[in-house]
């Protein structure tokens, strides 16, 4: 292992790539800094206000956002290394001779790229620990869900960059293969906005950035996990299949397509399994704790049919909050769009049926045509011949907080000037002695 | 009747592309001897200790060690160590952590003093590979090999960056691994140096076999006139050109 390691971690790439990495997350940082605290100084003023000033999506995710991307344009050339300069230097065939299985080599390689790859956490992490050290709030569990997603992202690009790297003969073709992964699941979400990438619109529960976003709400989703740790392992049996010796081709393409279909059946399974854990300071991304008990007993299915368009505010406002409460207490609710079957916008017609919410629950009906959450719900127990339990719940009362002065200038100097300078300084130490001859 | 722990190859045949790089070479390697695979360029020395090594898949023929054929990875794994010709050490590793690598995936005991000493490997083990010398790199290679204690090692041109003197040494613990029970197998490019340290000679052009066996039964092939190893060869090569 000491061997891998050495090859990941004494190459200046890998520092120099960190570096870079922690300028774009030390970038995004700052800039979610500033805006935050411009925000906080309004809400300062009002205790409404100051409820808004929710740290996870003002510090956390758009610090994580860098992380995001430093993985997929930079992960994989950091991934890919520990196993095509294997192969670019000849030893690779060798090394699993005397490792006695290719397995082996391979768990070797994954571990260093990990590891590797796992220092383009550490500036999100070192600047989220600064920015609490300065004064700024940030709740340490879901601060974590929020990075075990990233953590998840990385595990699937280190697997793809490391199936790139057993496939194809050097770094440059395996870190081209990494980054074609990373692009494909961006081009997939950029799908809804460019006509041209419309054709991959059906193809959005493969997108990498649609599993992780409840890990950026602070919830714990088990089918995203399972999906994201799938698709890691995917990649893991595909750089097996890849890089193994084998006396006929058809075996080692057979193995592929048996790692590709497996892989590929198990996250179709996990796309759909809605259990989440809301770990959410506060567990303000649920409903309120007497509400979800009381939802949670209700016997039988809950249903509801929304009559509103894909476009409409109203249904996006709906699915952005209340719709994911309801999924969160009661993780089998089913909620029917029955105007996303029509090509043209039901809105236009302007029929009287537009803007209806069926419910059904325990063979109750009712009808209504608010989004608001708390009319919902009541609607959910009254189909359901029940009244609704305590609507309290503990509130979230929001970090507003300025940094400026001495403290915004501790911030900017670590983002900018110390951690890249300290990616570069170790680098450099550990590989200098490479050109003394 | 072949003596134990001997590698037989049988009709050994790789195919890339359309074209036959080896075609039906048939040979053994006894424990404690040194067989030296001669040939031009590009006659397919490297493809076929490839194929022998299980690293490139073959399109005919046996490979097979005490009389067991050997299919799996992991079968080649635990009969063969190989050093590639041109394989580069990771620069970034030390000396040390190569060396106890190597240590650490010792199938068999070995004699690792004498290993080291007679490579001098110790006054090397603080550098990183990316400084060595060629000579230091490929004794360190030498070492990471050799120390596997596999039942074979396959040497894909293991002496060409040595100067004599230190050739001596290691064409001198080379023959002291051999006589350990264990088969070596090595192409040589430089006919002096194979004749001095091998016991059999695979002589290898286009692909195909074209003598194999001791110095003295080549000499019979190649007729009366030639001595050493570089006439025999010369002489063999001569007459297969005419013979086509």
């Amino acid at each position: 292992m000491r061997r891998e390691l050495a090859i990941a971690l004494r190459a200046p790439v890998t520092w120099l790539v960190a570096a870079v990495a922690a300028l774009l997350v030390g970038h995004g940082f700052v800039l979610a800094c500033d805006l935050f605290s411009a925000s906080s100084r309004s809400a300062l003023a009002s205790t409404l206000q100051s409820r808004e000033m929710d740290p996870l999506p003002g510090i956390v995710r758009p610090t994580l956002g860098g992380v995001g991307l430093a993985a997929a344009l930079l992960g994989p050339l950091v991934a890919a290394r520990p196993l095509s300069m294997e192969k670019e230097r000849g030893t690779y065939g060798a090394l699993c001779l005397a490792e006695g299985s290719v397995l082996r080599v391979m768990a070797n390689k994954a571990t260093a790229a990990v590891l590797a790859a796992g220092l383009l956490l550490i500036p999100s992490m070192v600047l989220l620990f600064a920015y609490r050290a300065v004064g700024g709030h940030l709740d340490l569990l879901e601060t974590s869900v929020a990075l075990g997603g990233e953590v998840l992202r990385l595990l699937v690009v280190v697997a793809a960059a490391l199936a790139g790297a057993a496939w194809t003969r050097t770094l440059a073709q395996a870190a081209t293969v990494g980054i074609a992964a990373s692009l494909t699941s961006w081009a997939i979400d950029a799908a809804e906005g460019f006509a041209a990438l419309a054709w991959l619109g059906g193809a959005s529960t493969w997108s990498i950035e649609r599993q992780l976003v409840p890990f950026g709400r602070g919830l714990m989703p088990v089918g995203p996990s399972l999906w994201l740790l799938t698709a890691a392992g995917t990649g893991f049996g595909l750089a097996w299949a890849g890089g193994s010796f084998v006396q006929r081709a058809e075996k080692k393409i057979r193995a592929s397509l048996g790692v590709l279909v497996a892989g590929a059946l198990v996250m179709t399974s996990a796309g759909p399994v809605r259990r989440a854990y809301d770990w959410t300071e506060g567990g303000r991304a649920s409903l309120p704790p007497a509400v979800v008990e009381g939802l949670r007993s209700i016997p039988g299915r809950i249903e509801l049919d929304v009559y509103l368009d894909r476009e409409d505010s109203r249904r996006r406002q709906a699915e952005a909050d209340t719709f994911q409460k309801l999924v969160l207490a009661r993780p089998d609710v089913t909620i029917h769009m029955p105007l996303d079957r029509q090509e043209r916008p039901a809105e236009a017609e302007r029929g009287e049926g537009y803007g209806r919410i069926v419910v059904r629950a325990s063979g109750g009906v009712r009808e209504t045509r608010s989004t608001s959450r708390r009319e919902l719900t009541t609607l959910i127990f009254e189909a359901a011949g029940r009244s609704l339990p305590d609507w309290s719940q503990p509130s979230y009362r929001g970090f507003p907080v300025v940094i400026e002065g001495a403290r915004r200038g501790f911030l900017v100097a670590l983002a900018y000037g110390a951690i890249p300078l300290a990616f570069l300084l170790i680098g450099l130490r550990l590989s200098q002695r490479r050109t003394v001859r | 009747m072949t003596s134990p722990g001997t590698l037989a190859v049988r009709s050994l045949g790789v195919q890339i592309g359309a074209r036959w790089i080896v075609h039906d070479v048939s040979f053994d390697a006894r424990p404690g001897d040194i067989t030296a695979v001669i040939g031009p360029n590009g006659a397919g020395k490297t493809t076929l200790f490839e194929g022998v090594v299980g690293l490139r898949a073959v399109q005919a023929g046996s490979i097979s060690i005490d009389g067991r054929p050997l299919r799996a990875f992991a079968d080649f794994a635990r009969t063969f160590a190989f050093l590639p010709d041109a394989g580069i050490l990771p620069p970034e590793a030390s000396v040390h952590t190569l060396v106890e690598h190597a240590i650490s995936r010792s199938a068999r005991p070995v004699a690792l003093k004498r290993l080291r000493e007679a490579l001098a490997i110790d006054p090397l083990l603080s550098k990183l590979a990316g400084v060595l010398s060629r000579g230091e790199h490929q004794r360190v290679a030498l070492f990471s090999t050799l120390a596997l204690g596999r039942p074979v090692i396959v040497l894909d041109e293991p002496f060409s960056t040595f100067d004599p003197l230190q050739l001596r040494g290691v064409l001198s613990i080379v023959r002291e691994i051999a006589a350990e029970s264990t088969a070596v197998l090595a192409s040589i490019h430089q006919l002096s140096d194979a004749q001095k340290v091998a016991d059999r000679f695979l002589i290898l052009v286009d692909g195909k076999k074209l003598a194999f066996g001791d110095l003295s039964s080549l000499r019979s092939a190649a007729g009366e006139g030639p001595v050493s190893l570089e006439d025999v060869f010369v002489s063999l090569l001569e007459g297969a050109s005419r013979a086509s």
